[in-house]
C-alpha cells in the first residue's frame, strides 16, 4: 500500500477508494474523509462515511476513533471473499438496523479462524473489537492473519493474486506517469467518428494499445461541473442536453497557453512520438487538428494535447454524477466518446 | 490506476480466503500507516 503518493493528490473521481496499480497492489485512492486526530483513541463525532461499511458507533453517534476503521476493513474482507458486505438491505434505515442490531452470518465453507476474524472484526461494541487493544498487532496476530508476514506485505516480496493484464480494458502501460493512468483507468473507450460518413465510426476499446494513441487526439476540456463543459483556452463549445459537445477547433499554441507542469508531466511520462498521432485516412482529411495546429511539430503538440486533456479531466472539482457515464465530445469532423464509470466488466466475461 | 477499482476485480470473481488474505494485509498495512499518524481514515469501502 503506498500511502504518501495519493495523500496530496485528493482525488475522488472514482468512488472506489482502493485501486490496483499495473503490478496487481492495492492502493488507496480517497482520502476525502480523511480525519486527522489528536490521538488514536480520541473520540470523534462527525458523521461521515458510506453506509455500508459505516460502523455501530459511527451510525449511532456515541463517537467513534480508529476501531472504527477495523469494522469497515472487516466489511471489506467479507465483500472481497462472498461478493457482498455483511449486511446487504434495501434502504440505508434496514441497513443501520441491521448494523445495530445483528449479528453477520458467515457461509459455511469459510475457515473458522476466517469466521472468527471477522466476527470479531464487525463486533458492535468497538471495546470488544479485534484491534482494542494493541491495534494493528492484534489483527496481523489473529490466526487468519498470522500466516502472512507482515514484512513480505510490506515490502512487496509476494506476487499479487490477481495478474493485471496489460491488455485489459485498464491497458495504460504505455504511460507510466501514474497520475495520467489513473484517469485514463476511467475511460472505456473512445469512439472516433468521421461526422461526413456517420457509419465509419472507429470504436476503441481501452484494451487496444490504438487506444493509448486515440486518447492522445483528445482535446483540452474542461469539465467545471458535473453537468457543465466547457473548453479551456480554446473557442467556447457549445454544450448540448445530451452531453454532445462541439467545438470548432483545437487551441493549437499548447505550449503558450499551458503551464510548465505539463512539460515536466510529458518529459516523464516520455512517450514515442511517433506513435503520439496516427489518425486513420479516413479522418485525416479534414480534421480540425490538422488545420489549426501545423504539422511542423505535430508529434510533440499531439503529446501535449493529450496531456493537457488528461489533466484538465483530473481537475474534476467534483466528481461527475452517477447518471453521466459518458461522454460524446464532436468535432467537426469527429465524435469522442469517453465513457466514464461503464462497467468494466460484462458479468459472463 | 491501471489495475482498476478492487470492486471490479470482486465483480468479476470473488476472492479465495488466501486472495483476499493478500488485499486484506496490505490494506491493513496501509490502514496502519494512516493510524500511526493519528489519521482515520472514515470511509473504507470498495464500492459507493
Amino acid at each position: 500500500m503506498n500511502i504518501t503518493r495519493y495523500l496530496n493528490s485528493y482525488f475522488s473521481f472514482q468512488p472506489e477508494n482502493i485501486l490496483l496499480d499495473i503490478d496487481g497492489h492495492a492502493n488507496f485512492a480517497d482520502f476525502g474523509f480523511l480525519k486527522k486526530v489528536e490521538s488514536k483513541t480520541m473520540l470523534n463525532f462527525s458523521y461521515r462515511g458510506t453506509p455500508a461499511y459505516m460502523s455501530p458507533e459511527l451510525i449511532s453517534r456515541v463517537g467513534y476513533n480508529y476501531l472504527s476503521d477495523y469494522y469497515s476493513f472487516g466489511c471489506i474482507v467479507y465483500e472481497m471473499i462472498s461478493g457482498n458486505p455483511p449486511f446487504v438491505t434495501s434502504t440505508k434505515a434496514e441497513l443501520f438496523e441491521k448494523v445495530l442490531k445483528e449479528e453477520p452470518t458467515f457461509p459455511q465453507a469459510w475457515s473458522p479462524e476466517l469466521k472468527d476474524f471477522l466476527t470479531r472484526l464487525l463486533e458492535k461494541c468497538p471495546d470488544n473489537r479485534l484491534g482494542a487493544n494493541n491495534g494493528f498487532l492484534d489483527l496481523v496476530r489473529h490466526p487468519w492473519l498470522a500466516t502472512v508476514n507482515v514484512a513480505d506485505i510490506r515490502n512487496k516480496n509476494i506476487k499479487p493474486p490477481i495478474i493485471i493484464d496489460p491488455h485489459s480494458h485498464y491497458f495504460s502501460a504505455k504511460v507510466p506517469d501514474s497520475d495520467v493512468a489513473q484517469d485514463l483507468s476511467v475511460c472505456r473507450e473512445i469512439r472516433l467518428s468521421d461526422m461526413n460518413l456517420l457509419d465509419n465510426t472507429e470504436i476503441f476499446p481501452t484494451k487496444t494499445p490504438e487506444y493509448v494513441d486515440k486518447i492522445k487526439e483528445l482535446p483540452i476540456l474542461k469539465i467545471e461541473t458535473g453537468e457543465k463543459l466547457s473548453m479551456d483556452g480554446g473557442t467556447p463549445m457549445r454544450v448540448e442536453s445530451n452531453k454532445k459537445m462541439s467545438f470548432l477547433q483545437v487551441p493549437s499554441q499548447m505550449d503558450s497557453t499551458l503551464g510548465s507542469r505539463n512539460r515536466v508531466s510529458t518529459k516523464s511520462r516520455g512517450a514515442s512520438p511517433e506513435s503520439s498521432m496516427s489518425f486513420s485516412s479516413a479522418s485525416d482529411r479534414a480534421s480540425p487538428f490538422n488545420s489549426t495546429g501545423g504539422n511542423s511539430s505535430r508529434s510533440s503538440a499531439g503529446e501535449m494535447e493529450y496531456e493537457t486533456g488528461m489533466n484538465e479531466i483530473r481537475n474534476f472539482d467534483k466528481a461527475p454524477s452517477k447518471k453521466m457515464d459518458c461522454y460524446k465530445i464532436v468535432s467537426n469532423v469527429k465524435l469522442y466518446e469517453i465513457n466514464f464509470r461503464s462497467p468494466f466488466y460484462k458479468p459472463s466475461e | 490506476m491501471p489495475g482498476g477499482d478492487l470492486y471490479n476485480h470482486i465483480c468479476k470473481k470473488k476472492f479465495t480466503e488466501d486472495e483476499a488474505k493478500f488485499y486484506a494485509m496490505e490494506i491493513l498495512i496501509g490502514l496502519e500507516q494512516l493510524h500511526s499518524t493519528n489519521y482515520i481514515h472514515r470511509d473504507l469501502k470498495v464500492k459507493t
